[in-house]
C-alpha cells in the first residue's frame, strides 16, 4: 500500500477515536474565556504601570532641571510631586499583579471596582487639588515672566494628554466614544469578569 | 454561558478532533497535548469575533492551530495553570495495542521539520495545494514542491 495511503487510514483511525472522546468542557471554555481576560488585564495593567513610571521620573527630571531653586519653588514642587504620585500610583497600587497571574478574577474585579470608587471620589478630589496647584504655578510664572513657562506649559500638557491616553477615554461634544484606553476597556470588564468567575465556580462544584 | 460563548464552544467541539490531532502531532507526550490545545483555544477566542466576516472556518481553524503548534516555542509550553482535558485515551502508551497504528502515524510525521509536518497533516487531510498553501503562508507550486520532497522523506524513513 502507498504510505502516504497508509498514513491517510492512520489518521482518519486516529480522528474516530478522538470524536469518541469529550475533550472539550463547559468549563474548559469558561477557563479559556478566562484566560483570554487575564492576558488583557495583565497586559493593561502593566502598560498603565510603565506609562505612570515615565510620567513620574519625566516630572521629577523637569524640576530637577528646574532654574528656579527658591524654597516657595521647591515648596511648592515637593507638594504637586506627592500629589501626582497619589494621584496616578494609588488607583494602580489597588489592584494586584499578583492576583491577576494566579487567575484569582473575581479579587481583581473587586480590587478594580474599589480603584474605580476611588477615582470617581477621592481622587477626583486629588486631580482638582493638582489642576489648581497646576494653574497656579502658571500664573506664577507668566507674572514673573519667567522662560521656563513655555517649557513648563508644554510639559504640563503632554503629561495630562498621556494619562488620558493610558488611563481613560476621549470622547466627542456629542458623547460619542473615539478613543479608549486599554486599561479603560478592562475596568469596563468588571461585570464581565465577575459572572465568568461565578460560573466556572459553579463547573467546579 | 453567553451566546457566543456557547457558539464558540459548539465550534470547538465540531473541531476538537482535528486541532487535538494536529497539537499531538508537534508534542512529545499527553501534557504538552493538553498546554497547546489550550494555547490553540486561546487564540481561536481571541480571534474569534473577528473571524465571523471571513469565509471558511475550517480554513481559520487550520490556520490557528497550525500557527499556534508551529510557534510555540518548548519552554513556553508549561505555562501557568493547566486544566485537563477530558480525553482517557493516552496517545503516548506504547503498551496498548490500539495505538500502533496511530503511533506508527506520529514517528513518520514526527521526524519532519516543523513546517513540513504542517503541510503533510493538511494534505492528510485532504485540503487542496491552494489551501495548505493560505494555510501555511506559501505558493500552492511550493506546497507540491514541499510534498514530493517529504514523500522521498517519508521514504527514507
Amino acid at each position: 500500500m502507498d504510505e502516504l495511503q497508509e498514513m491517510r487510514e492512520q489518521l482518519a483511525a486516529l480522528k474516530e477515536k478522538l470524536n469518541k472522546q469529550e475533550i472539550v468542557s463547559e468549563q474548559l471554555i469558561l477557563q479559556i474565556v478566562g484566560k483570554k481576560l487575564k492576558r488583557e488585564i495583565i497586559a493593561a495593567w502593566m502598560i498603565s504601570t510603565m506609562m505612570a513610571g515615565l510620567i513620574i521620573a519625566s516630572w521629577i527630571l523637569s524640576l530637577t532641571n528646574s532654574a528656579q531653586m527658591e524654597w516657595e519653588h521647591l515648596i511648592y514642587d515637593v507638594a504637586m510631586t506627592v500629589l501626582m504620585l497619589i494621584t496616578i500610583i494609588k488607583p494602580l497600587s489597588m489592584i494586584k499583579l499578583k492576583d491577576i497571574r494566579a487567575g484569582r478574577l473575581l479579587d481583581v474585579a473587586k480590587q478594580m471596582k474599589r480603584a474605580q470608587e476611588y477615582e470617581a471620589g477621592r481622587g477626583r478630589w486629588v486631580w482638582r487639588m493638582f489642576t489648581v496647584m497646576v494653574l497656579g504655578r502658571l500664573v506664577l510664572e507668566v507674572v514673573n515672566e519667567n522662560d521656563i513657562f513655555y517649557m513648563y506649559l508644554i510639559g504640563v500638557v503632554l503629561i495630562a494628554i498621556l494619562i488620558k491616553l493610558i488611563r481613560g477615554k476621549i470622547r466627542t461634544k456629542k458623547g460619542k466614544t473615539f478613543y479608549k484606553s486599554s486599561w479603560e476597556k478592562e475596568i469596563e470588564k468588571i461585570d464581565e469578569i465577575i459572572r465568568l468567575s461565578k460560573e466556572e465556580e459553579k463547573t467546579k462544584k | 454561558m453567553k451566546q457566543e460563548e456557547k457558539e464558540f464552544a459548539a465550534l470547538v467541539k465540531e473541531h476538537k478532533s482535528t486541532i487535538y490531532s494536529i497539537c499531538y502531532m508537534f508534542s512529545k507526550d499527553k501534557d504538552e497535548i493538553d498546554d497547546l490545545f489550550q494555547e490553540t483555544l486561546i487564540h481561536l477566542w481571541q480571534g474569534y469575533e473577528k473571524f465571523r466576516n471571513e469565509s471558511k472556518i475550517e480554513t481559520w481553524v487550520y490556520r490557528v492551530t497550525m500557527n499556534t503548534c508551529i510557534s510555540m516555542d518548548r519552554k513556553e509550553k508549561r505555562r501557568g495553570e493547566r486544566i485537563p482535558l477530558a480525553v482517557d485515551i493516552d496517545l503516548f502508551d506504547e503498551t496498548d495495542k490500539d495505538m500502533h497504528q496511530i503511533q506508527m502515524l506520529y514517528k513518520r510525521i514526527h521526524r519532519l521539520g516543523v513546517f513540513d509536518r504542517a503541510i503533510i497533516m493538511l494534505w492528510l487531510e485532504n485540503l487542496s495545494y491552494d489551501e495548505i498553501g493560505e494555510i501555511v503562508g506559501i505558493s500552492a507550486k511550493n506546497v507540491s514542491v514541499r510534498l514530493v520532497r517529504i514523500r522521498e522523506e517519508l521514504k527514507k524513513q
